[in-house]
């Protein structure tokens, strides 16, 4: 009696929490998105990224020359060419509070990815993702603007 | 004790609330679900956190609320081993987003926590016994 008593509180408390969490994938103005199913692990959306409460460390991992022609307000190279003259400057702009985004081009470069898996092995830096679609898809967020 | 376990829940729970969007890419790195599982896990388990937490503190269904929070932990307890013999180096995500803790603090953190929970529920079922 008193089993099936805990286990209706125990239904009664999963029913409960459901009815908030309802309201935050309606409202919530940070909700997660449901069409990020094609990210590969370590990828975030931009969207995403750009709701995180800590403002991200954006690190462009094109070549040099794109880096120059344009890039992502705030953000610093970090490519495989340059990685030890630039590494420095990352891990001095970088706070444990912030996480790091990384891009190339565009979705099919693998550059961002390769920095992410340095960052995250070689520097310890666990909070590094890859920016999905890459500066392309800054450049059309940018002109829906 | 239950006081203070059903605070920590409700404390974390409510940094992660905050910002669902971290909290479903914290779940992701563990890279053990699709991504609308964890961004419909992002949205509920921190509301499932305070609510139990919430129960705790005010003693009300509280011997569900700890089962409950039981359970979750020995999840959690699974999801941070399984990244750990993985090689994941990843941020936990246990308090929200900023949380960069290590996996092997978490875990020892989660298993306090159950280690209090199960305290509590033992504490209860001696107490019924004795009335």
């Amino acid at each position: 009696m008193a089993t099936r008593k805990i286990f209706r509180q125990i239904f009664f408390l999963l029913v409960l929490a459901a009815i908030p969490a309802l309201g935050s994938a309606l409202l919530h103005p940070k909700r997660p998105g449901w069409s990020a199913e094609t990210l590969a692990p370590g990828e975030v959306l931009l969207k995403t990224a750009r709701g995180w409460s800590a403002d991200a460390l954006w690190l462009d991992a094109r070549t040099a020359a794109d880096f120059e022609k344009a890039h992502i307000p705030g953000a610093l190279p970090l490519n495989e060419d340059g990685w030890d003259a630039q590494l420095p400057a990352v891990l001095q702009a970088w706070s444990r509070d912030r996480p790091i985004v990384v891009y190339c081009s565009s979705a099919g470069c693998r550059a961002s990815h390769e920095v992410v898996r340095r960052l995250r092995d070689e520097a310890k830096l666990p909070r590094a993702f890859v920016l999905k679609g890459g500066w392309e898809s800054w450049l059309s967020d940018e002109g829906k603007k | 004790m239950g006081f203070a376990v059903g605070g920590i829940f409700v404390w974390a729970g409510i940094l992660k609330a905050l910002d669902p969007a971290q909290f479903a890419a914290d779940i992701a790195n563990f890279q053990l679900l699709p991504w609308p599982a964890c961004a419909a896990l992002a949205l509920y388990l921190p509301w499932l956190e305070i609510v139990c937490g919430a129960a705790l503190i005010l003693r009300r269904m509280h011997v569900a609320a700890a089962l409950v929070l039981s359970a979750l932990c020995v999840i959690f307890s699974i999801a941070l081993i399984s990244a750990k013999v993985r090689g994941l180096d990843i941020a936990c995500g246990c308090f929200g987003s900023g949380d960069a803790g290590h996996l092997l603090r978490a875990l020892l953190l989660d298993a306090a926590i159950l280690s209090a929970l199960i305290f509590l529920l033992v504490s209860e079922a001696n107490r019924r016994g004795e009335n």
